[in-house]
Parts: C-alpha cells; sequence; structure tokens
C-alpha cells in the first residue's frame, strides 16, 4: 500500500531553537521516527513565541509548536555522564543523529563523529553549526545575522545609500535546516547502497554564500560585475519593483516591452508614457526611477492591491499583490490547495495556520500527524517501554536532574 | 569507470544508475538537476532551437547573448548532458516517451498544461513507464485559482509573503531583490524527489509531485501565520530587529559600504561587549541596562554602537567581540566572499575549467559531506550529447540521426 517515504528511519535530534528541528521536522512530515531531546529546561523556541494573548507558556509558543510536529520529545541533559550513558544508548536505536549545539565542544564530551563512528559504523550524524566544522571562524559565536553577513545575503538587501538589512524571521536557520534535509536524504540512500554511515557539516553561512550568492561568482570573475542591493527595484529594464497602492504594496516586473506595454494599456494609455524619461527602459531604472514612480503612483495609489491584481492579470502583466500572512490564512487558492494544517494541541488548544509542504504527492504521505510534545512527554515511552529501563531509574535521574 | 557520452560514469555515487529526462529551465527548474547530477544521476537537459533556455540567451539576466558563457547558466546546468530534441515535433514527443521509458526521473517547470498539449504529462508517461517519478514546479501549483498567474520570481516572493516583512520598520515593504523563492523552491523540489527516490526504492512504486514555489516559501515563516491566527499580529517590515536581542544589527565600518553585524542576547554577551567598547558612559544609562530595555531604545542604541564601528575595520571589530565572546561577522558581498580566508578553506566556490568560458568559479554545493562521494562536471554546450541519447540510449543508426535532424526532430 502506499507508504511514506522514510519509515523505518529512526532519527535522534539533540537541536535547540529552529535549524536542526526545521531539519528533523522535514523528515518527520514523511514517516521518519524523531525522537527530540530537550534540556530539562526546554528547547529555547518554548520560549520565543508567538503566544496566545502575547502570554509567555512554554507549551504554548507558536514557533515551538509548529518545528516539532510529530516528534517524540524526551528531556536529556547529555552534559552529565549519566545523561551521556543514556545519550550512548538511544544512539544504537538510531540511523540519524542531528545536532544544533555550536556552544559545545562535542570532542571534548566524546561525541564527535570520529568517535561515535567507531561505535556505530551506520550512523549518519549531522552537525548545523552558524560558521560550519572547519575552517578559521568555526569557533566564532554567531546568530542568525552574523552567518547572513559573512554569507553575503545581507549584501542584497536594503537602500544603497542605508543600511543593509538581514533577512526576516531567521531564513538562514531554517536555509540551513532544508539544506540538511537533503544532505541526510543523499547518505540515506547511500547507505542504503553501501552499509556505510557518513557526517554531514552543515554551516549556515555557507548556504548563503553557495546556491543564493554564489550565483553571482562567475559574473564577477569574467566581468566584474558584483550584485549590489538597489531598494525596492531591481536595476533591469523598469519596472521591476514592489511599490505601495491604495492598501498596500504590489509587484510589478515587466521585462519585456509588449508587458510593459500591455501594463501602460491596462491603465489607460496615460500621456505620461511618452515622457522621454521611458524611450530606454533601462535608463529609466537607472537615472530616473524616482520620477517614473511618481507617474505609476498616480494609478497605483488609486487602486487597491486585489484590482490590481486582477486588471494587471487579466492584461497578463506579471505582478502579484504583496500579500500578508493573514490574507494568506483566507486565500482561495490557498485554501484549495489545502496548504495549511490543523493540529490539537493539549495545552494551545486547536490551531489551523500550520504551514504544510509545498509538495504534493500523488503517493507518499506528507502531512503531521501529531502535534508537538509536552515537555518530556514522552519520556516514559521511550525510556522504559523502548530502551528497558525501570520507573525507579527514571525518577532517580529526575532527582538528579539528568531528565 | 566507464565514459558516457563524454561524462563519467562513477558508480559509486548514491544516484547511480539513475536516468532523470530534464526539462528545467532557467532557475528554480535547473538548480536541483544539477546536484542530482553530481550525485551520479545521469541526467539528460531537453533542448532544441525552438525553446532554447532562457539563461543560455542571457536574455533573463541581459548579460550577453553568448550561448555558452552566460555564468548563471554555467552554475545551475553543471553535472547534466545535453541533447537536443524538438518536442514540438510529434515524431520529437514520441522520441521523448521513448526516453522516459528509459529514465527514472522527470522533472519540468512549464506553465501548468504545456506538456499535456505533447502528450508528455504524467499520465501519459506513466502509461509508458508506470513507476516513473515526475516533479512540475510551478508558480502556485498545478490546480488552484491562481494555477495560471503571469509571473516571475520577484513576483512569487511578493504572493508567498515573505516580501511583506522585507523592509525598513514603518515603511513600505521593498522585498527580497534575489529570486529567493526560485531558489527555495528548487531545493525543496530536490528534498521531494530524493524521499520519492526512497519510497521507489522502498515500494517500487513511482508518482507525481506538484510543487508550487510560492509555497516553497511559506514554511519558512510560520512564525508570522501563528502570529496572525493567535493575535491578529500581521508583522511589517522587520528590518534588522530582533524580539530577543540588542544591539541586533549591520552596523558602518571603514571603507566604502563595509558593514559588520553585531548581535547580544544574553547579559553575559553584553557585558563583553561593554567591555570591548571600553566601558563608555552610555552603556551605564538605565534605558541600555536591560534586553528589554535596549529593545524600546533600539534606535538610540544603535547610533552608539554605529559612532564606534565606523572608526574600525570590519574583520577588526569582528576579532574583537568575537575574542570576548560576542557575536559578530563581517558583511560580505559577492567579490569578497572569493577572497574570505574561511570560505576559501571551506571550498564554498570550486574553480573549473570550460572550452569556451576561460576559467569558471563555481559555487560548491551548500553542505560538506564525509563518506559520501560526489563529482563536479561543467555544464554542456548546447546539444553536446544528442549523439549518446540518439545513438546509444534510443539506438538511432548514423544515418536514422541525419534524418531526424533533416526532419527538425532533432533541431
Amino acid at each position: 500500500m502506499d507508504g511514506q517515504a522514510l519509515d523505518n528511519l529512526r532519527i535522534l535530534e539533540w537541536g535547540s531553537f529552529i535549524s536542526a528541528p526545521f531539519c528533523t521536522e522535514m523528515l518527520a512530515q514523511l514517516g521518519a521516527e524523531v525522537i527530540k531531546i530537550e534540556p530539562p529546561g526546554g528547547d529555547e523556541a518554548r520560549y520565543y513565541g508567538p503566544f496566545p494573548g502575547d502570554k509567555p507558556d512554554p507549551e504554548k509558543s507558536g514557533l515551538f509548536l509548529y518545528l516539532n510536529l510529530d516528534k517524540y520529545g524526551i528531556t536529556l541533559d547529555p552534559l552529565k555522564p549519566t545523561g551521556r550513558e543514556i545519550l550512548f544508548k538511544l544512539l544504537e536505536e538510531t540511523d540519524i543523529f542531528v545536532v544544533n549545539q555550536p556552544q559545545l565542544d562535542l570532542a571534548y564530551l566524546g561525541l564527535d563523529y570520529e568517535v561515535l563512528k567507531k561505535r556505530y559504523p551506520r550512523l549518519i550524524m549531522t552537525l548545523i553549526t552558524p560558521f560550519g566544522d572547519c575552517g578559521p571562524y568555526r569557533d566564532w559565536k554567531g546568530y542568525d545575522i552574523n552567518s547572513c553577513t559573512l554569507g553575503g545575503i545581507t549584501s542584497t538587501i536594503g537602500y544603497p545609500d542605508r543600511t543593509p538589512l538581514t533577512p526576516p524571521l531567521h531564513q538562514g536557520h531554517h536555509q540551513a535546516g532544508l539544506m540538511a534535509a537533503i544532505a541526510i536524504l543523499l547518505a540515506v540512500l547511500n547507505r542504503d547502497k553501501t552499509g556505510q554511515g557518513a557526517f554531514i557539516d552543515q554551516s549556515e553561512a555557507d548556504v548563503w554564500a553557495t546556491i543564493h550568492i554564489g550565483m553571482y561568482l562567475q559574473a564577477f570573475v569574467d566581468r566584474g560585475t558584483i550584485r549590489k542591493r538597489s531598494g525596492h527595484y531591481v536595476p533591469q529594464a523598469y519596472v521591476d519593483a514592489v511599490l505601495p497602492c491604495k492598501d498596500g504594496s504590489v509587484c510589478i516586473d515587466t521585462p519585456q516591452k509588449r508587458q510593459w506595454l500591455r501594463f501602460m494599456e491596462a491603465m489607460g494609455n496615460p500621456a505620461w508614457m511618452n515622457d522621454p524619461i521611458f524611450e530606454d527602459r533601462n535608463k529609466t531604472t537607472n537615472e530616473y526611477h524616482e520620477e517614473a514612480d511618481k507617474y505609476l503612483g498616480q494609478w497605483l495609489m488609486e487602486h487597491t492591491k486585489e484590482e490590481i491584481f486582477k486588471t494587471l492579470q487579466d492584461a497578463r502583466v506579471p505582478s502579484a499583490p504583496v500579500r500578508t500572512a493573514n490574507e494568506l490564512l483566507d486565500d482561495d487558492h490557498m485554501k484549495q490547495r489545502e496548504f495549511f494544517v490543523s493540529m490539537d494541541h493539549p495545552a494551545a488548544g486547536k490551531l489551523n495556520s500550520y504551514p504544510g509542504v509545498c509538495y504534493k504527492y500523488s503517493k507518499t504521505r506528507s502531512r503531521a500527524n501529531r502535534p508537538a510534545p509536552l515537555l518530556g512527554e514522552h519520556n516514559e515511552a521511550i525510556y522504559c517501554q523502548k530502551l528497558g529501563y525501570g520507573n525507579e531509574e527514571l525518577s532517580r535521574w529526575q532527582d538528579e536532574e539528568v531528565i | 569507470m566507464a565514459r558516457r557520452g563524454g561524462n563519467l560514469v562513477m558508480s559509486n555515487l548514491p544516484l547511480a544508475g539513475y536516468r532523470v529526462v530534464d526539462f528545467g529551465w532557467v532557475w528554480a527548474g535547473t538548480l536541483l538537476g544539477s546536484i542530482l547530477g553530481s550525485y551520479g544521476a545521469e541526467v539528460i537537459k531537453m533542448e532544441s532551437r525552438r525553446r532554447i533556455d532562457g539563461l543560455r540567451l542571457g536574455k533573463v539576466f541581459k548579460l550577453g547573448d553568448e550561448l555558452e558563457k552566460n555564468p548563471y547558466f554555467l552554475n545551475l546546468n553543471r553535472n547534466k548532458l545535453s541533447t537536443r530534441i524538438n518536442m514540438a515535433h510529434e515524431e520529437g514527443a514520441r522520441l521523448i516517451r521513448e526516453l522516459v521509458k528509459k529514465s527514472d526521473i522527470v522533472i519540468e517547470n512549464f506553465t501548468p498544461g504545456t506538456l499535456k498539449k505533447r502528450g508528455l504529462d504524467y499520465e501519459s508517461l506513466a502509461e509508458v513507464k508506470p513507476d516513473i517519478i515526475m516533479l512540475s514546479l510551478s508558480p502556485m501549483g498545478q490546480q488552484g485559482p491562481l494555477a495560471n498567474l503571469v509571473t516571475y520570481a520577484p513576483v512569487i516572493s511578493a504572493l508567498s509573503g515573505i516580501d511583506s516583512m522585507v523592509g525598513y520598520p514603518g515603511e513600505n515593504p521593498i522585498g527580497f531583490k534575489h529570486a529567493y523563492a526560485d531558489v527555495v523552491a528548487s531545493m525543496s523540489g530536490l528534498f521531494s524527489i530524493l524521499a520519492a527516490v526512497r519510497h521507489h526504492a522502498q515500494t517500487g512504486q513511482g508518482q507525481y509531485i506538484d510543487l508550487s514555489q510560492g509555497e516553497a516559501v511559506m514554511p519558512f515563516m510560520g512564525e508570522a501565520f501563528l502570529a496572525s491566527e493567535m493575535n491578529n499580529n500581521v508583522m511589517g517590515p522587520q528590518g534588522n530587529t530582533s524580539r530577543t536581542m540588542a544591539p541586533h544589527g549591520v552596523y558602518p565600518c571603514i571603507g566604502d559600504d563595509k558593514w559588520v553585524s553585531i548581535a547580544v542576547k544574553t547579559e553575559e554577551e553584553w557585558c563583553s561587549f561593554c567591555g570591548v567598547l571600553g566601558d563608555p558612559e552610555w552603556t551605564k544609562e538605565d534605558k541600555f541596562c536591560t534586553t528589554a530595555q535596549r529593545i524600546a531604545h533600539v534606535v538610540e542604541l544603535d547610533e552608539h554602537v554605529a559612532a564606534w564601528t565606523k572608526n574600525h575595520d570590519k574583520y577588526e571589530i569582528t576579532e574583537l567581540l568575537q575574542k570576548a565572546g560576542v557575536a559578530a561577522a563581517p558583511m560580505l558581498d559577492s567579490s569578497e566572499i572569493l577572497s574570505d580566508p574561511h570560505l576559501k578553506e571551506r571550498e564554498v566556490f570550486v574553480d573549473g575549467e570550460h572550452p569556451v568560458v576561460d576559467k569558471t568559479v563555481l559555487y560548491n554545493w551548500p553542505w560538506k559531506m564525509n563518506g559520501v562521494d560526489s563529482r563536479m562536471q561543467r555544464a554542456p554546450l548546447f546539444g553536446e550529447h544528442s549523439e549518446y541519447v540518439f545513438s546509444e540510449i534510443l539506438g538511432f543508426s548514423q544515418e536514422e540521426i541525419e534524418n531526424l535532424k533533416e526532419q527538425e526532430v532533432i533541431y
């Protein structure tokens, strides 16, 4: 029968906040069994929010609830020797070990891959860090904003004469989570074939410096072109920009002359279109975009983004509103595609705005089934039923703050 | 090691033995195939003079008209073979079905409905190859009211919601000015194919994957959706602000457009930060004594920080702060990535050779793996492997191939 692609893969996540949890979340939704280790105080994301009514509660943090669907949650402190012993026992039942603990010295704890490989030759270990596990900046401290600047993405966002901007909502953490998930699947397919484990060194800065900004390296070597930031427009044939309208903003992109002419026609061929500043639209962007924006603004500011969306799409002009999150939750298209997932959680209640996945499989099941775990919810199920420890040990570990 | 159409076949790679019919073009449709090829799949790019990849023509990024030289094309089409085959010709479409019969994966990013007209949609292909895995990437998915939208990557980025949060706080959004949705969609597509390959290995089943590029960005902004549902809180342009850190920003340094990022989270980090600055008076003011206070007075705080950073070099500041246990990093642009010692040592880019381009410097994969082999081969010339595809895979004689060229099937 139809199944899930990653049935029979067991993942142990020793992760915190976003990158490692997002990585294992992607794998959990396709059927992998994920056991998540939290320190006795809980994952950092439990304290981040958003919280219903803005009242902080570690069981109701939106970020945590979303990033940990379908996982089994246990508490464990691997920094304590007993905790480490339990971790080793868990690793015996693990195919993939995902870690993002950049502040810890794994070698000192006896948890680096070179050591683990000897004990678990089939293990696939993944380490997600801001700057990577080798190189001169290996031990630098870094948050999302720091790996964004080193990786180059920040240099491309914002106005040329103002502060460069970091992508919003920890895109670097999420990106690294997706990349690590891809690398893990490659390692799994490799292991299915060879029986050998692997080590994945996932740096957040590398993601920006390669598939994103790395795209522009050859253009620099070849022709000296540097990708710079240019505010709300792209320095190509006018117009490729985000512009304000009556009730928000719209994005319009007309690289082809016929698209530009259709755009003019949709606005009723205003007289200003014959202004000489539009003769060469590359020049328009580079020299006259402020004046040009003002002309467009005459029409844009009189119309709502939905009116503009309809008028321009009917005229086959590439354009769309700049949607906000609440608009997407209410959008007919998104509803018809059943993108958002509803989930009932014992503490946070029912929420209907968990993002789903962008790939609709005809066979593989790819939807979350269970809400995020409460703190330590599966301690007994994992420690006693799965690993065979007794209840007395459990309460002793609790007293010793191992779990 | 065998040689196939000029391409090294390495059987030790995880995807060795898989063949991919790749209709992908421009960016979102092409990136994933280059990585499948790197890990051993035989990826065959479908090309014809009727339909030349916009990047080969340089139209998309206005970088000249040489078919083989576009820097973006050279990145995105590595590890692929290229065959000329005209799908607009009935015989061309039939031969593509023959090729699919001998393949495992199909990738396409046409406007929804295009392949159906040629009898090359999933239903038609599954008739000749029941266990084919096929991925369709489109702006908003194959079905739904927005399925036939006229878009480019920036438009998708706007529709996905992410652009509404890119900009300076309190101002109009400016949006990502980089094809973010293309890259994220392509990598999500790669993930979905690899999982489908494993599904196939376990069950023998192929399947169809309908990927929406707009939706690909949404899982990266879960916080915004939940904030909206929980508290009706609509998140606007975020700037460089943080809810949990201050200072948290990008600050000017000595030099033209040189910047450094600094982020301070804990009390301990704040004390170290102040120490590096020499504990100036302003750091002792009440309004800067807790994270919450510093966030409340973030504009003034940033002015103080910038007054210090602007007299120093970005690498120098980074070193001073890192030594004190404070997170900082220089801002690099697309030329500086090439000279940064860390990125160099991590080999985030690779030098290569190419018959038409003097020297290539292309990005490497975003992960480093120990225990899984891969390969890196240059992008193919237009139609470079037509001979291999028609003679070795499809079994045509030289004479038949000449005929197909005359009929503009090989075009």
